[in-house]
């Protein structure tokens, strides 16, 4: 997806390059549509795993003992256990939480939220906001930290962020969320900073 | 009952790599995953 963006904010760009094109318009089923082929193209198989000798099953996993996994009927007792479960994006508790989707929908919205309220401003929020605007929504990210990126160094985050607001991206750092109002598709975003409530901006989020 | 000698949960980038050097090691090895495999990285970007 951030490759998709990419090209088209540079397809727009273009006659700054010396390429004159047509119109530029952004088909947004396209881009879902690629992403959603590439995903698959890279999704294991179980019988690409069956040349290792080691099994395969799917289905979710319990813990029955300290040695023992229940799933999908079986009863697997183990040696050793190895927990290599992944990540999913936490969903603060905070009113009106239901009207927000994730960074995991973000990549299968049917249709393209022209404005985007982002909440974190690390990897993945900076990633979903510089594709997004890289596509022409725009852009809002609303970070905990005084600067984005907590985990680098502020002298590039800074940079990182200078970048970011020269093509459109407004941040709102040091902002606790505080909730959301409204439903999908025209959410209000409530969030304080430093402690002062700020003015809700009309947003899809 | 089946015994190994690893159980793996997930099949991302840690569990089917760790599969793949524990096979190495002639472990016996089980990996179970609610599917489809890739994990976080494969399947969530």
């Amino acid at each position: 997806m951030v490759r998709s963006a990419r090209i088209h904010r540079l397809t727009k760009e273009a006659a700054r390059f010396g390429t004159t094109t047509g119109a530029v318009e952004l088909d947004w089923p396209a881009v879902v549509r690629r992403q959603h082929d590439i995903v698959k193209e890279f999704q294991p198989l179980p019988a690409s795993l069956a040349h290792t000798g080691a099994e395969v099953v799917l289905g979710e996993a319990r813990f029955s003992d300290p040695h023992t996994i229940a799933a999908n009927g079986s009863t697997l007792r183990g040696e050793k256990i190895l927990i290599g479960a992944g990540s999913s994006p936490v969903m603060p508790a905070v009113p009106g939480i239901d009207a927000a989707i994730t960074s995991d929908e973000i990549l299968f919205l049917p249709v393209f939220p022209t404005r985007l309220v982002i909440v974190g401003a690390g990897a993945i929020g900076l990633e979903m906001a510089g594709a997004f605007s890289d596509f022409g929504a725009d852009v809002t990210v609303i970070g905990q930290e005084s600067e984005i990126l907590p985990a680098f160094d502020p002298d590039i985050a800074g940079y990182v962020r200078k970048i970011l607001e020269r093509r459109g991206i407004t941040f709102h750092l040091g902002a606790t969320l505080t909730g959301f109002s409204g439903a999908q598709g025209a959410v209000t975003t409530h969030f304080t900073h430093h402690g002062e409530p700020r003015a809700p901006s009309l947003s899809r989020s | 009952m089946e015994r190994y000698d690893l159980v793996i949960i997930g099949g991302g980038a840690a569990g089917i790599n760790a599969l793949k050097t524990a096979v190495t090691l002639a472990a016996r090895v089980v990996l179970v995953d609610r599917g489809p495999l890739g994990g976080t990285c494969v399947n969530r970007g």
